[in-house]
C-alpha cells in the first residue's frame, strides 16, 4: 500500500467557507459522514473536542491537525480542507489557521493497522515546512493528494 | 554528538510523527547523529537499536505521556521535552541540548 491509498478526494475540499473552528470541524465531520467514514457526526465531533482539550493542534504555518479517536469511525482517513479565509484556532505560533487536516481514527488500535501506519506517515510529511508552503497553493483535491503522497 | 530519541504524544496519531521528523531533521542539520523511535497508537515503530542507545551521549524524550521500555535508558543522560515545544522550535531545542550535554 502507498500513501495515496489512505487519501481520498471525496473528503478533501479546497476553498471551504467556515466562519470559525466549530463550523469548520462540523462541516468536515459532515464530509466524513457523507462518505461512510463515520456514522455519528455529533459523537465524532465530541471526540475531536476531547483531544482538543489535551493540547494545541495548530502546528504553525496556518496548519491544524485535529483528530478524533472515535467509536463512530468506520473507516480511517484524513479529511482535508483549505479555507477561503483564515479562522481563529489554538496554534503554536499564535497565527490563525487556513488549512485543516482532520484525522479520523478508530478507538481500536488494531483496527486497519496498515492504514493507521500510512496515516502516521502522512502526519510525518506535515513536518516538512517546504511542503506546507506548497500546500497553500493547491487548487484541487487531486493536486493535494499528489503533493502529500510525494508524487 | 550521538543522540537517540523517543517521540510520543497523548493520542499517538499525529504529533508523535511530526515531532520525530522535526527532531531528526534539526539534529542532523546541527551535525549530530540521531535515530528516533515512535510510541504511538500503533505501538512502537522504528524501535531503537540497543547499540545506538549504548553509544548515545544523550537520550531525547519528546513525549507528552509516560512511555514503555524506559529501563533501556537506565544510567543515560536524558533530556525531556514536550512535543509542542519541539515542534515549535526544533533547532532552538537542539541548541539547548548542545549546551547541557558537555562533550
Amino acid at each position: 500500500m502507498k500513501l495515496r491509498d489512505v487519501l481520498d478526494e471525496k473528503i478533501i475540499h479546497i476553498g471551504m467557507e467556515a466562519s470559525d473552528k466549530d463550523e469548520a470541524l462540523r462541516k468536515m465531520a459532515g464530509l466524513l459522514a457523507d462518505n461512510g467514514y463515520i456514522d455519528d457526526v455529533e459523537e465524532f465531533v465530541g471526540d475531536v473536542y476531547l483531544r482538543e482539550k489535551e493540547g494545541v493542534t495548530g502546528i504553525g504555518q496556518g496548519i491544524a491537525i485535529p483528530h478524533g479517536k472515535s467509536k463512530s469511525a468506520k473507516k480511517l482517513g484524513i479529511a482535508i480542507v483549505s479555507l477561503k479565509a483564515p479562522i481563529a484556532w489554538e496554534t503554536l505560533d499564535g497565527e490563525p489557521v487556513d488549512t485543516v487536516f482532520l484525522f479520523c481514527v478508530s478507538c481500536d488500535s488494531n483496527f486497519e493497522r496498515n492504514h493507521m501506519l500510512l496515516l502516521s506517515k502522512v502526519a510525518a510529511r506535515l513536518a516538512d515546512e517546504e511542503l506546507l508552503a506548497r500546500i497553500k497553493g493547491v487548487t484541487s483535491a487531486r493536486e493535494m493528494i499528489g503533493l502529500l503522497a510525494g508524487e | 554528538m550521538k543522540m537517540v530519541g523517543v517521540a510520543a504524544c497523548t493520542a499517538g496519531i499525529a504529533h508523535t510523527y511530526i515531532a520525530r521528523e522535526k527532531l531528526l531533521k534539526s539534529a542532523r542539520l546541527r551535525g549530530h547523529e540521531i535515530t528516533c523511535e515512535t510510541q504511538g497508537n500503533i505501538g512502537i515503530e522504528d524501535e531503537l537499536n540497543p547499540r545506538d542507545i549504548e553509544e548515545a551521549d544523550v537520550v531525547i524524550l519528546a513525549v507528552d505521556v509516560a512511555i514503555n521500555k524506559m529501563e533501556r535508558f537506565d544510567g543515560k543522560k536524558i533530556i525531556k521535552v514536550d512535543t509542542s515545544t519541539l515542534i515549535r522550535n526544533p533547532i532552538g531545542f537542539i541548541q539547548k541540548v548542545e549546551k547541557v550535554i558537555d562533550r
